[in-house]
């Protein structure tokens, strides 16, 4: 009888130390799982705010690069060009305002259903489009620019130089004052003036010449041409650019230096006045 | 006669005296010809009616008029027909031709300095992005593109300011070289 109890009472013990070591488990399998749930709700908060931030950076860089092409395209527009130049302005038109559109596309895939990977795939491309095609275009639409607004101010210099020369002259003919210093200074300026032109009609020229170069590298062609024939391309043309752009900076220079010289001109005549 | 006699005759005209009536007469026929005498001597400022102030303001007018266009007349001929009226060596058109100039030439190398600059801040930023580190932990990056881009304008008016103490020629020189690297 006495067995049979500790028997009975032995298998109660069992159970009962079973069905705690299973209550056990059970919460900790529970504690896991609810781990992992915050886990995953952690990370997809964490992959939601990255990707808003990412959204966020795109759509500034675009905005802001929209207002610049506004920009640029209002600054070419200023310009009374030929029609050889015309058509030249209205190729980079064309190519901004495509620009522009691929942008518009940009942003309604951003402000769309998308994934962080979408989203790195589209910066990836943008910064290949920025790189290959927008730089180089960005150099010569600003080179564009500096050619014709050294011409307007060559007009302007070139007036202002009419006048000096009728005043000295009519200074010579009066003989009231002494004219020999005004006059080197005069062939001095003069000289000064026709090195601007001069190399702004060399900058208008090496642009004008490589035209077909400067306009013809389009995404098409680039995809036809093998790799290294559209690297030694670029390269030529970045190097074409630069030439370029020194020789605009020289005749700006040179246009300084023209002015430096009325100056003088100018504080000789204030003597006598 | 004797002499008394004369002096007893003077002593009596003493005493004549005109007649009332011929004595006021003649009083009020001499205030009146005071009157008109005054009146002959100042006719044009006497104003009577309204067109007495027109004629006097248009006289007025006139003269101011006329004064002003020999004050004026004589400057412009002094100006240009003097014979050291210079147009081309004038130093108050000069000076403010060569500062638009200068000014023109400065804006547009500002603005391509800032194109360029804002090209590589998109193309670096863009990298960034297309990367696999989070972008969300360092939200500061964010207006970054944006920042850069106001800090350019600012420093593009500050520059542009004719009272900015940098010469405006080694500003030229300077951006000349950077925007010809």
């Amino acid at each position: 009888m006495l067995r049979n109890i500790l028997k009975i009472s032995g298998m109660f013990l069992i159970l009962l130390s079973a069905t705690a070591t299973s209550k056990i488990c059970f919460a900790q399998t529970l504690d896991i799982s609810i781990n992992k749930t915050a886990l995953a709700k952690e990370e997809k908060t964490e992959e939601s705010l990255d990707l808003e931030a990412r959204k966020k950076i795109l759509t500034k860089i675009i905005d802001t690069a929209q207002s610049e092409i506004n920009g640029l395209k209002e600054k070419l527009n200023r310009f009374d060009l030929n029609e050889d130049w015309q058509k030249i302005r209205d190729e980079f038109l064309n190519n901004l305002s495509n620009l522009q559109s691929y942008y518009q596309t940009l942003e309604e895939k951003i402000s769309g259903e998308i994934t962080i990977e979408d989203i790195k795939i589209m910066a990836k491309e943008l910064k290949d489009r920025r790189e290959k095609n927008y730089t180089s275009e960005l150099k010569k639409i600003t080179n564009m620019i500096l050619i014709f607004e050294t011409e307007d101010i060559l007009k302007i210099v070139n007036g202002r130089m009419n006048k000096i020369s009728a005043d000295v002259k009519k200074l010579a003919k009066q003989n009231l004052i002494k004219t020999d210093v005004l006059k080197i200074y005069l062939s001095q300026a003069e000289k000064h003036l026709k090195n601007a032109e001069g190399y702004k009609k060399d900058a208008k020229d090496l642009y004008f010449k490589t035209i077909d170069g400067i306009l013809g590298i389009t995404e098409q062609q680039e995809a036809t041409s093998t790799e290294k024939e559209t690297i030694i391309k670029k390269e030529d043309m970045t190097e074409i650019q630069d030439s370029i752009r020194n020789l605009i900076k020289e005749s700006i220079m040179e246009l300084r230096a023209t002015y430096d010289i009325f100056f003088k001109m100018n504080d000789r005549i204030k003597k006598y006045l | 006669m004797r002499d008394q006699d004369i002096i007893k005759i003077l002593q009596n005209f003493k005493s004549i005296k005109p007649d009332r009536n011929y004595s006021e007469k003649s009083r009020m026929l001499v205030l009146l010809s005071k009157e008109q005498i005054a009146d002959n001597k100042l006719p044009s400022f006497k104003i009577k009616s309204f067109a007495d102030v027109l004629k006097l303001s248009t006289l007025v007018g006139a003269a101011i008029f006329l004064l002003l266009f020999l004050v004026g007349g004589v400057s412009y001929i002094n100006k240009n027909f003097s014979p050291l009226a210079l147009e081309g060596l004038n130093q108050k058109s000069l000076i403010a031709e060569a500062e638009n100039i200068n000014n023109s030439i400065q804006i547009t190398l500002e603005e391509i300095k800032y194109l360029n600059q804002s090209n590589q801040n998109a193309i670096n930023t863009i990298e960034e992005v297309s990367k696999n580190k989070s972008m969300y932990v360092a939200p500061t990056s964010t207006p970054s593109v944006s920042t850069s881009t106001i800090d350019e304008i600012d420093k593009f008016l500050i520059e542009n300011n004719p009272s900015s103490t940098e010469n405006q020629s080694d500003l030229i020189d300077k951006l000349l070289n950077q925007i010809s690297q």
